[in-house]
């Protein structure tokens, strides 16, 4: 193993809070979500990997105890494993296996937006729309900055008008109101007067 | 079932009316067969049930003439084949497991005296094979209401099981379609029923997912069916457009114009007579 603090970037003897904070800045700059159409994706995992580990050695060591490892490990699973939870949870449901999904997700304790939102998915797919629907709409109230919850949101409702303007085309659509049928006349007699007959004859 | 699947009449071709009325008819005297008093339990979701199987899967189509006992006239039905027959069957098995619920709901005998008559001793094979799974769901339907469920999804959940349950008859390629296509009809009516019966529930103190799930605390039932009409009209348009899908994905032999009716007008128009809380005396067929 790599000297942790060199993999962190931090000066050995640092404090707890300053390697906190370049983990912080690194899962940010590393995580797999960034990568996740990208052919380098294997190695931002890599590089993840070691991150952690090294992140981990330190918490420990540096806590010195067992007692307060557990804190710490909540800590960065806080930070970093929900977004793992939640990974493996989006890949349940690209999968289509909304059963496993579902559990996954029970699992995760935080109740954050992605986590109603998720939730909110796996509800849709199983055909629970109303719940569905309350859960998009408070993802998207808890954190109105992304736009994948909105889009999502959008994408449902724009499905419902999809049907309903199909089920208007199907009833023929609205009769042709006053203005066109004016036009139609207006125009068939611009052309009848080419022609040099004449259809509305006053003008 | 309630009869809330039906095609908007006005957009109709009489030659397709005159058929919807045929397959009326047809499962009326399917039923008659069976158990003559349950024919006053006759509901339209069953024709509609059985005219989407028998455009599905049956090669012919015949139409007799007979006599009418109830209408003292002489009426063009179609002849009972076997998915008019099993949707005559249902009929009788759903209205019969409904008065059992109301006696379970009210414990007036008479409940129980009524589902005695309303019943068939034999059932076609297709149908035995779905009661018990039927019955299951209706089990856990119960279970929910008595535990007064506050998530409406979850209840018409149940519900929307059964439907999916008796619309997927066979195990060939077009399971999955039905499938779908029966569950989100079931959730369509649960859901619109639920809705519909708000206030007369709130009035006579019944359950209804809808007070429960969105905290009804006594405040003016139609102000309160405001404040929900967002959440269920999004969830009710989710369930057409679904069933507007599968129903995509349907070969159909025949009839396909009266079907196209009823989901994509019929059902919409129902929606949103009740979602805007528009007159539901609209005339029966």
């Amino acid at each position: 193993m790599r000297n942790p603090y060199e993999v962190l970037g931090v000066k050995e003897g640092a404090t707890k809070e300053e390697i906190k904070q370049a983990y912080r800045e690194l899962v940010k700059k590393y995580h797999p979500d960034k990568y996740a159409d990208n052919p380098l994706r294997e190695l931002a995992e890599e590089k993840m990997r070691e991150i952690n580990e090294a992140y981990d050695y330190l918490m420990r060591n540096e806590a010195g105890s067992y007692n307060s490892t557990s804190e710490n490990y909540r800590y960065r699973s806080y930070n970093e494993n929900n977004y793992d939870d939640f990974n493996r949870v989006r890949t349940f449901i690209e999968m289509n296996n909304i059963r496993a999904a579902e559990e996954e997700l029970s699992r995760i304790r935080v109740r954050n937006a992605e986590w109603y939102y998720l939730r909110g998915i796996i509800y849709m797919k199983k055909g629970w729309y109303s719940e569905g629907y309350e859960d998009l709409q408070r993802a998207v109230l808890m954190d109105p900055t992304n736009i994948e919850y909105k889009q999502t949101l959008n994408r449902f409702m724009e499905a419902n008008r999809n049907y309903r303007s199909y089920s208007y085309k199907q009833r023929g659509g609205a009769d042709p109101d006053l203005c066109s049928i004016c036009t139609c006349l207006f125009c068939s007699d611009q052309c009848c007067e080419c022609m040099g007959g004449d259809l509305i004859n006053c003008c | 079932m309630f009869g809330y699947v039906l095609p908007f009449k006005p957009e109709l071709k009489i030659k397709e009316y005159n058929i919807f009325k045929s397959y009326y008819c047809g499962v009326c005297r399917a039923i008659g067969d069976k158990s003559i008093i349950s024919r006053f339990a006759l509901t339209y979701d069953m024709t509609f049930l059985s005219l989407l199987l028998s455009s599905i899967y049956e090669d012919e189509q015949i139409f007799r003439k007979r006599f009418c006992f109830y209408k003292m006239r002489n009426v063009v039905l179609a002849e009972p084949n076997l998915y008019i027959k099993y949707a005559a069957d249902m009929n009788i098995i759903l209205y019969n497991r409904k008065l059992i619920d109301n006696y379970l709901d009210t414990k007036n005998p008479i409940y129980i005296l009524l589902s005695n008559m309303l019943k068939s001793k034999q059932y076609a094979d297709i149908v035995n094979e779905k009661i018990q799974r039927i019955d299951n769901q209706l089990n856990e339907l119960r279970k929910l209401e008595r535990l007064k469920c506050n998530s409406i999804d979850e209840v018409g959940h149940c519900f929307a099981n059964i439907t999916a349950e008796i619309f997927s008859i066979y195990d060939d390629k077009y399971n999955k379609i039905l499938r779908q296509f029966g569950y989100n009809i079931g959730k369509w009516i649960y859901t619109i029923d639920a809705f519909d019966d708000i206030e007369k529930d709130i009035k006579n103190n019944n359950y209804n997912p809808c007070i429960y799930k969105f905290n009804y605390k006594g405040n003016d039932p139609k102000k309160f069916k405001m404040s929900i009409k967002e959440n269920i009209e999004f969830t009710l348009f989710m369930c057409l457009n679904e069933i507007s899908k599968a129903f995509e994905l349907l070969e159909l032999k025949r009839n396909r114009g009266i079907i196209e009716n009823i989901v994509y007008i019929g059902l919409e128009r129902k929606t949103m007579n009740i979602i805007e809380g528009g007159c539901n005396c609209e005339k029966s067929l």
